[in-house]
């Protein structure tokens, strides 16, 4: 017996096992008619929800990256909040997960607070003078400390420290308006001072005549 | 995957859905019929939730696998699964395969000496018609071993069917 031959039994005997035409078509209708499972409302709603979701997930996206490098958004701007709440994020995670040292993360935020401050100068938005003073004085109370930990620290960010305390005593020192009005005020402090001292002198003057005169008509 | 797709994989498989189940009923055609029609009804449900990334040879063997053994869980207790798995022309209701000739039935008689690895893959290929890439898909070797290795029980059959002299 050849192998051919063999084949051909088991050919025949595939042949026994076919299914009869009329099976294989009256059970192909039945998948073509049968009603396909109802879940159109629930895939409506997933893929609406999914849309939707998508949706807010770029729009969050787009808003942070944003607000976090945008140049436009400055301390009187409305994402401004969400640039530092984003910071303060990247503050607490950058050390674990990013394996950053923490005074390179303050020493970045510290640089972007300085950016702003110069784009705030060449844009013309600064902000009333208590208000600068509370940003800088911020700035510098959240991140100068960790920079001026150890000496190596201090040395590294010298430049950047200096310039931080500069901004500082700058919005600390007094403005025009404030030197003028402080002149006026000791101005009129001495005049009211000397107008006192007229006062006074002439009270006094008029005192000893009084009592020149007392003693005179008591001769 | 769509259930309107579905036609198209009912056409692909279903002959050999149905000579797997024959096979395993003693060649009763009716019974082969009921059971190839709960075997695909289960695919059609199932369809939708199908994973594109396994074969659909391996999907649609796996469930008329699955659903011939509970049948015959459910209606022969105490058949043991590896019977019910490799057995060939198994009786299902007492009769024996009543469609075949003598000669057939030695055949299959033959073949289940062999061991059931070697069995399955004859039957596959040369009872119920899969393709070389579909048993690759299925058996997760590769088709040219698979050729080889049909080559070598072809011979071997051969071989124990002239020593009992059945042709």
């Amino acid at each position: 017996m050849t192998l051919w031959h063999l084949k051909w039994r088991l050919y025949r005997l595939r042949q026994r096992a076919k299914p009869s035409a009329l099976f294989a078509s009256t059970l192909e209708q039945r998948f073509q008619t049968a009603p396909t499972t109802v879940r159109r409302p629930f895939t409506f709603v997933m893929k609406f929800a999914t849309v939707m979701g998508v949706l807010a997930l770029v729009i969050g996206v787009g808003t942070s990256g944003y607000a976090y490098a945008s140049d436009d958004v400055l301390p009187d701007h409305p994402l401004y909040g969400l640039r530092t709440t984003i910071e303060q994020a990247e503050a607490r995670i950058a050390p674990t997960m990013l394996r950053q040292a923490p005074d390179e993360v303050r020493a970045k935020i510290l640089q972007r607070r300085i950016k702003e401050l110069r784009l705030m100068r060449a844009k013309e938005r600064l902000m009333k003078k208590e208000r600068m003073q509370a940003f800088v004085q911020k700035a510098h109370d959240e991140n100068v400390p960790t920079l001026e930990h150890t000496t190596d620290t201090r040395m590294k960010y010298a430049p950047l420290l200096k310039e931080v305390d500069e901004e500082v005593a700058h919005w600390k020192e007094p403005s025009e308006d404030e030197r003028r009005k402080t002149r006026e005020e000791a101005q009129a402090r001495a005049e009211r001072r000397a107008e006192e001292s007229r006062e006074q002198l002439e009270r006094a003057k008029k005192e000893r005549l009084e009592r020149v005169r007392e003693q005179r008509e008591g001769r | 995957m769509e259930q309107n797709q579905f036609t198209g994989f009912y056409r692909t498989y279903m002959k050999r859905v149905y000579a797997f189940v024959y096979f395993r009923v003693g060649g009763d055609r009716r019974l082969a019929e009921d059971l190839t029609q709960d075997i695909f009804l289960k695919a059609y449900e199932a369809f939708e939730r199908y994973d594109p990334s396994i074969s659909q040879a391996s999907w649609i063997y796996t469930i008329a696998r699955n659903h011939i053994i509970n049948t015959y869980a459910k209606t022969h207790p105490g058949t043991p699964l590896e019977e019910v798995e490799w057995t060939l022309a198994l009786s299902y209701n007492g009769s024996e395969v009543q469609a075949q000739n003598d000669s057939e039935r030695r055949i299959l008689e033959v073949m289940q000496t062999l061991p059931p690895e070697e069995v399955r893959l004859i039957r596959m290929k040369y009872l119920e018609g899969w393709s070389f890439d579909e048993l690759a898909q299925i058996t997760g070797k590769t088709s040219g071993a698979l050729r080889v290795q049909a080559i070598r029980l072809l011979q071997k059959l051969r071989g124990l069917i002239e020593r009992k002299h059945i042709l």
